[in-house]
């Protein structure tokens, strides 16, 4: 037999594998198949669920903050409206007496 | 005795509060039962502070206005509007002015053709610390109730703010 036969033969030898290698490779199977898990889950959803709902809540309570704060203005500008053109008519009434009182002939 | 100290004490100093400010519901029951159109406004010492927040420093009647706020504790107003002359009469303004008789006093009381207006003051000391405007027209009443310190300043401002124009007077 040519010495090319020989080794090709040799090379092709069945060979029992080493103790524990079929262990190992279903271990490294296991951790493989746990890496290639989606990395969206659903304990991302729900945080940015949480993260989108707490931001809209914040953003509604000062949208509604805002609209009761002005609100507040109108009313505070009414009210200091009315005051000041009762007082007005009142002034004015008062002006008008003494310019009368002065007036009188002696 | 000793816990009831402190509520004792509590109770004394909000009793100033309470005395500058007229329960206006139950003392204008008769009006707002007449009345065709009702406005209100109260705000009392929180609203204020949030509308004074709300007031713009770059407008001068809303500059004037957020001094005055300052101040004051309370704003309550009430305007109510009659369909035709002679829908209410002056004593329906009784209970309300019951209220303010003895506690308040009037400065100023002002009948001019079909309008009166009257003017009380709420003292402490020589403090201002409450007013109440009341306006009887043919066909509209206003009420407006101040509650906090009240400087003779703002009060000369308002007449002369908010649009309203300064009375002028001649100084020889």
């Amino acid at each position: 037999m040519p010495p090319f036969d020989n080794d090709l033969r040799e090379a092709l030898r069945r060979r029992e594998p080493p103790p524990g290698f079929a262990e190992r490779v279903l271990a490294r199977a296991g951790n493989l198949g746990r890496h290639e898990r989606p990395a969206f889950t659903w304990r991302w959803a729900a945080a940015a669920a949480a993260v989108i709902l707490a931001g809209g809540s914040l953003l509604y309570e000062r949208h509604l903050q805002r609209v009761a704060g002005e609100r507040a203005r109108e009313q505070t500008m009414l009210a200091l409206r009315l005051t000041g053109s009762k007082l007005h008519d009142v002034r004015q009434h008062l002006f008008e007496l003494q310019r009368r009182t002065i007036e009188l002939p002696e | 005795m000793r816990k009831l100290v402190p509520v004792l004490l509590l109770s004394l100093l909000a009793t100033p509060a309470a005395a500058q400010q007229i329960n206006l519901q139950s003392t204008l029951e008769r009006l707002a039962a007449k009345t065709a159109n009702k406005t209100e406004v109260n705000l009392d010492a929180s609203m204020l502070k949030l509308a004074s927040q709300f007031l713009s420093d770059g407008d001068k009647d809303e500059a004037g206005a957020k001094k005055l706020v300052e101040s004051l504790k309370g704003v309550y107003v009430r305007v109510f509007e009659f369909d035709k002359p002679g829908a209410y009469a002056p004593g329906d303004l009784d209970p309300l002015r019951g209220q303010l008789k003895g506690r308040w006093g009037q400065i100023v009381s002002m009948h001019e053709k079909d309008e009166t207006v009257e003017v009380w003051m709420h003292q402490e000391g020589d403090n201002t610390t409450g007013m109440m405007v009341i306006s009887m027209e043919p066909q509209e009443v206003t009420v407006v109730n101040l509650v906090g310190m009240i400087r003779p300043a703002d009060l000369a401002a308002l007449s002369g703010q908010f649009g309203i124009p300064t009375i002028e007077t001649k100084k020889d």
